[in-house]
């Protein structure tokens, strides 16, 4: 019987050797997933260096919590639902000390974003002008409505799921879900195509 | 026209890719993360941990006996027959000398042997004055001058 190799092994399979203490499968899990969690983080605190953190972090916490995991759920749901409570919470305490300098981080890191954005926005192909908006509109969400949006229109959440990801009631993440994409909307009016036949 | 909203949304939040991550910084990233794996370092944390605790915990009780043994009362245990403390004779010596004449009678009570209950005085106002007089095991004397209605100790070890 051939051997199969770490990075061909299934995510079940993977999730069991890790559970047994393989460190090579921790490092399969890390290398599978870490792009999601990145991106998915990277979304909630708009920081690249607060992302890393929190990738960190979650991938911390899933090994200690690993014990608790059970196969009959799947496995980066899981990691995903603790990477975003990880990303609110820094969210909640970063915010909680600019809320206290009279100052909400989402304002800061647009004003942050347009000041270095001007100079090179001549030489930027559409798409990354499309991107740094988005940024921008997302940093004028609170971190909540960035979570439900990312969730929603990245990761393609549907509202039980989202409500379930984060704890919350899905009448509750309807209305943030309005709310994000109403902003949205308003903040990328000027990128979207004109509707067909007007 | 929402159906184009969202495709765009969709489309936008998918095209946006976050600023990229060199493998320099993932493999910093894994670093700190394989630093933290619990089954490496959870378990000997754990292990110290006991340790720690049982050692505080066995030199707490040996310094305890250490102790008991050291810092004995240099005085013996008053003989049989012998008074109560002085203040404690002071106080009561207008009433009544205690008796402590027949402690080989008195009974082993929580602790405290010989104890005995004696009846100092008549009543005052329904109550009787009692005296309890014992001895710790380790000889010192307790007296314990009290007002009470009728002593409840027997010699048997029961109530009355």
């Amino acid at each position: 019987m051939a051997i199969q190799p770490v990075s061909e092994a299934r995510e079940d399979q993977l999730v069991w050797f890790a559970q047994k203490g393989d460190p090579r499968a921790w490092r399969a899990l890390f290398e599978r997933d870490r792009e999601m969690i990145y991106r998915v983080a990277y979304r909630i605190v708009l920081n690249r260096e607060d992302a890393l953190d929190i990738v960190q972090e979650t991938f911390c916490k899933a090994f200690i919590n690993l014990h608790r995991y059970e196969g009959n759920e799947d496995w980066r749901p899981w990691l995903r639902t603790i990477a975003i409570r990880t990303a609110l919470s820094r969210t909640r305490s970063v915010s909680r000390i600019f809320r206290r300098l009279g100052r909400r981080i989402g304002e800061r890191e647009s004003e942050q974003l347009s000041a270095s954005g001007v100079p090179t926005a001549l030489e930027q192909i559409e798409a990354d002008r499309l991107s740094q908006s988005l940024h921008a509109a997302l940093g004028r969400l609170s971190p909540r409505q960035r979570a439900v949006a990312t969730l929603y229109f990245e990761e393609g959440l549907n509202g039980p799921q989202i409500a379930a990801t984060l704890g919350l009631r899905p009448g509750t993440v309807k209305i943030h879900l309005a709310r994000a994409r109403r902003r949205l909307q308003k903040e990328l009016r000027a990128f979207q195509p004109e509707p067909e036949g007007v | 026209m929402k159906g184009q909203d969202e495709k765009f949304l969709k489309e936008t939040f998918q095209n946006s890719a976050p600023p990229a991550v060199s493998p320099g910084e993932w493999e910093a990233v894994w670093s700190d993360v394989a630093a933290s794996h619990p089954r490496t370092r959870k378990p000997r944390l754990r292990l110290a941990g006991a340790l720690a605790f049982a050692a505080t915990f066995f030199f707490g009780v040996g310094f305890g006996l250490w102790a008991s043994v050291q810092f004995k009362p240099s005085s013996p245990p008053p003989s049989p027959g012998a008074s109560a403390p002085a203040a404690e004779s002071d106080r009561s010596s207008d009433e009544v000398q205690p008796t402590l004449a027949s402690q080989e009678d008195g009974m082993d009570l929580f602790g405290l042997k010989n104890v005995q209950i004696e009846t100092l005085g008549p009543s005052v106002m329904g109550l009787k004055r009692y005296r309890l007089t014992a001895q710790t095991p380790r000889g010192i004397p307790v007296v314990w001058n009290y007002y009470g209605g009728q002593p409840t100790l027997t010699s048997e070890g029961g109530r009355s």
